[in-house]
């Protein structure tokens, strides 16, 4: 891990953070460091909202752009990987808001790109089996509600309840509602 | 106490809600152990726990699978470090800009008050920027419009539109004047009969609201004058014949250049929710054309109700407000088969005179073919292609006249040498803008619309539908990204031009049938009716070139989204042949050249927000299939019409070759 890299995560997990204004190449360092340590998580839960490659990376390059126009601005920022799980968060929505051609990742795109990733390998009844429960889980995530999948999504990519309460602007105990709701949905499918 | 601990000094089992939270690694190094502590002596609890971690394992393993551990490119990172480049290059820009800390930022206490009052302002430009309807265009309200009245004509064999309407005309320095106005309509075969109150209580029409009004009002002359000079209008600003109507509203709307529009929500007198248009010519219109109209529209069902037109006066203001009183679609059997064969009238300018000058100069034999030669000559011309040149009824004792605006002074000086060989033919050009010396002198001929507060609605087109559709198609080329993209735009364009092209003609198809749908084209005499053929043979041949064009370029592309089952240029089944007549086939062709311009426009331009990519696709096929279909055999019809009525002496190889008899 590099010196910058690391000095960002010193900053997120010890929670302190630039408060006064900075110099334009200051920031542009710092930013490019959150930007090499947090850009394949954020682009990641893009990539599961979106379904588009071009529009997760476009948006991730958003988000961070973002970032540095707050940061300049002098605004506090406590939890850099929260705020900016949170920014990519309101651009997809608004996004998904907008007229398009693709459909936020449904049972189909993940069969599809599930399919395009399977092992070619394996024997038939193996992946007969496997198709079997991979059958059973998308059934499961298709019946996942907005939230629910957006909890899950947030929690694989790393991101503690806390932090997913505030991507989302709800509660940590609704967090824990959604998480437990949508994982038991899946449990359900999977081991009945 | 609460839930958590409840367990642990119970010697019970963790609640759903703490073995989440433990399997999350959440609830705190307390929570952790005493889970832990649990599990290893409840196999029930531990069975429990190894399914929520089972449960989150597959979602991850699945999860992994579709993501993949692919990482941004590196294109996107180069992209990021430029972007990020230039924004710190433009803060520093600003920062050097930037006031001192110690000098108040807006300066003096006046500066402040100044500001705050832009604020204000623009504050309250926007509240009335968005206290109107936004998330819907006009082009959208008319195209919902006409839809609805297909279906509602659609739902019945044999339909007749009968609709009944107040028209109302307000002139400077005049009381308003009203007079009530019935129409019916038979779309199937293009035919069209309209009455005045009085007339329709002598002809013994079911008149099923308007006779009960009849013996309180009777037509005058001005209440006929008033219909006659609202036709005028409507003709002159190429509006459909219905003086309420969604498509003739789109095709005014259609030719106006950079138009002021906005759309407002508003109330019916009924309390039924309404949505209005309101669409201002942007620059200055030639006297008897329309500034400004206003189509209302009845939201619950998409029924254009209220028509108001505001016309370009010399010394003032004219308008007319058109109020449908009734509205019904019958079967042409409720009504009798007579109620259309009272239309003595024919449609072409030269027999509507009222003036017996006019018809003593010429027999309406004569003046038919006057008018075909005339309308040619404009054909000829290219005049016939969206310009707003038109033979009209003429003023001041003559039969008819050229009316209209040109885009120059060298295309007027060209269209008038071309009618010099018609004397008795007045020439009435107009260029917008170029100091037209009459118009100047007299300041009569033009009238400078006023600068609305309305909200400009141009450029609302949305992203392209076909984007990334077309994106993947041009993807498949060995070549590099940009050039990709640029043969990706080029295709689009040349598709948008077709179809601009395709509707071109179909609107000459159109009016050129027009001028005939009151009157058999067997009535017509043989060189009119030769010339006839050679024009509209001119439209149809253009029209099946650049729709087939359209057809070859798209069904490779579209046909893997909705494929139709139709071959190219097979005959669907909405296109087998039928007793249609010849102006209402043509009429058809109009319809679905105007709908598939609008698809296309949808998928290429963006223009329609509520569009689907795959119903798109698939209606544009079939749409452009069926085109092909009814031109063909609207030829074919064209050509026996012709054959059987037309001498061998006049061949539309004469006709051509002809301008003057």
């Amino acid at each position: 891990m590099g010196s910058g890299t690391k000095q960002a995560l010193a900053i997120l997990l010890g929670s302190k953070e630039i408060q006064q204004r900075r110099q334009p190449s200051e920031l542009e360092a710092r930013v490019s460091e959150f930007f090499v340590a947090f850009k394949l998580p954020v682009y990641r839960y893009l990539l599961g909202l979106l379904g588009n490659r071009d529009d997760a990376e476009e948006m991730t390059q958003e988000a961070f752009l973002s970032l540095f126009a707050t940061l300049q601005k002098g605004t506090r920022i406590d939890n850099v990987r929260a705020w900016i799980f949170r920014v990519a968060h309101n651009l997809a929505m608004n996004h998904q808001k907008r007229p398009r051609i693709v459909e936020a990742v449904e049972e189909a795109e993940w069969w599809k790109l599930s399919q395009e990733r399977s092992d070619p390998a394996s024997d038939s009844e193996q992946h007969m089996l496997r198709e079997e429960k991979r059958t059973r889980l998308l059934r499961a995530m298709k019946c996942l509600s907005p939230q629910e999948r957006h909890c899950l999504d947030l929690r694989a990519e790393g991101l503690c309840f806390r932090e997913i309460a505030e991507v989302l602007s709800i509660g940590i105990s609704t967090v824990e509602t959604f998480l437990d709701r949508g994982i038991r949905k899946i449990a359900k499918e999977i081991n009945d | 106490m609460t839930n958590r601990t409840w367990w642990t000094h119970n010697a019970s089992h963790p609640s759903e809600r703490d073995l989440l939270l433990y399997v999350n690694g959440e609830g705190g190094a307390k929570l952790a152990r005493r889970v832990r502590d649990h599990i290893e002596g409840c196999w029930s609890c531990s069975l429990k726990r190894d399914r929520l971690a089972g449960a989150i394992a597959a979602f991850m393993r699945e999860r992994e699978t579709g993501l993949g551990a692919e990482d941004v490119s590196e294109t996107a990172d180069r992209r990021f470090q430029s972007r990020l480049r230039r924004l710190a290059q433009a803060e520093s820009t600003c920062a050097a800009s930037r006031p001192s800390p110690g000098r108040h930022p807006l300066g003096s206490p006046l500066q402040s008050i100044l500001a705050l009052g832009l604020v204000v302002a623009i504050v309250a430009l926007f509240w009335l920027r968005f206290s109107s309807v936004p998330s819907v265009s006009a082009r959208e309200i008319l195209h919902r419009t006409e839809q609805a009245e297909a279906g509602r004509i659609a739902a019945l064999n044999e339909p007749v539109v009968h609709q009944q309407f107040r028209v109302t005309r307000r002139a400077n320095g005049q009381s308003p004047q009203s007079t009530y106005l019935e129409i019916w309509r038979d779309p199937k075969n293009n035919r069209w009969r309209q009455e005045t109150q009085e007339a329709a209580a002598v002809a013994g029409v079911t008149s099923r609201n308007l006779g009960s009004k009849s013996g309180s009002r009777k037509e005058t002359g001005a209440d006929h004058l008033l219909i006659k000079e609202l036709q005028d209008v409507l003709k002159s600003n190429d509006m459909h014949q219905n003086p309420i109507s969604a498509s003739g509203f789109a095709g005014w709307r259609s030719k106006l250049k950079n138009p002021v529009e906005s759309i407002n929500e508003t109330l019916l007198e009924n309390g039924d929710k309404a949505l209005t248009i309101t669409t201002a010519a942007a620059g200055p219109v030639s006297k008897n054309l329309i500034t400004k109209a206003e189509l209302v529209v009845r939201r619950q069902d998409w029924h254009p109700v209220e028509q108001r037109l505001n016309i370009s006066e010399p010394d003032g203001f004219r308008s007319y407000d058109i109020r449908e009183t009734s509205f019904e679609v019958v079967t042409l059997g409720s009504l009798g088969a007579s109620v259309f064969e009272q239309t003595v009238l024919p449609s072409p300018l030269a027999l509507q005179t009222s003036s017996p000058d006019r018809t003593l100069s010429r027999s309406p034999v004569d003046a038919l073919e006057l008018e075909m030669t005339l309308v040619h000559l404009l054909h000829q011309a290219g005049a016939c292609l969206g310009e707003e040149v038109h033979i009209v009824e003429g003023a001041a004792g003559k039969l008819l006249e050229l009316r209209g605006v040109v885009g120059s002074s060298e295309r007027k000086q060209e269209l008038i040498r071309l009618f010099a060989e018609f004397p008795d033919v007045p020439v009435s050009l107009q260029v917008p803008g170029a100091g037209d010396a009459a118009a100047s002198a007299a300041g009569a001929e033009t009238v400078e619309v006023p600068a609305a507060a309305q909200t400009e609605t141009q450029g609302d087109h949305g992203p392209s539908l076909m984007r990334d559709h077309l994106m993947a198609h041009f993807a498949l080329l060995d070549l590099p990204r940009e050039a990709q993209r640029a043969r990706m735009v080029e295709f689009s364009n040349l598709v948008i031009t077709q179809s601009q092209s395709a509707h071109g003609h179909a609107w000459a198809l159109r009016r050129l049938f027009e001028r005939f749908n009151k009157m058999p084209l067997e009535m017509l005499p043989p060189l009119a009716l030769a010339r006839l053929q050679s024009m509209a043979q001119d439209h149809f041949r253009e029209l099946s070139i650049q729709v087939r064009r359209c057809d070859e370029m798209l069904r490779p592309i579209l046909g893997s989204l909705g494929s139709p089952e139709n071959p190219v240029g097979g005959i669907v089944a909405g296109s087998a042949p039928d007793e249609r007549s010849l102006p209402s086939r043509s009429m058809r062709v109009f319809e679905s050249v105007i709908n598939a311009d609008r698809l296309i426009h949808g998928l290429f331009a963006g223009t329609d927000l509520t569009a689907d990519l795959q119903e798109s696709s698939s209606a544009l096929l079939v749409g452009l299939t069926k085109i092909l279909g009814d031109i063909r055999v609207a030829e074919s019809q064209l050509s026996s019409l012709v054959s059987v009525l037309v001498p061998q002496v006049v061949s539309p190889q004469s006709v051509q070759a002809t301008r003057k008899d």
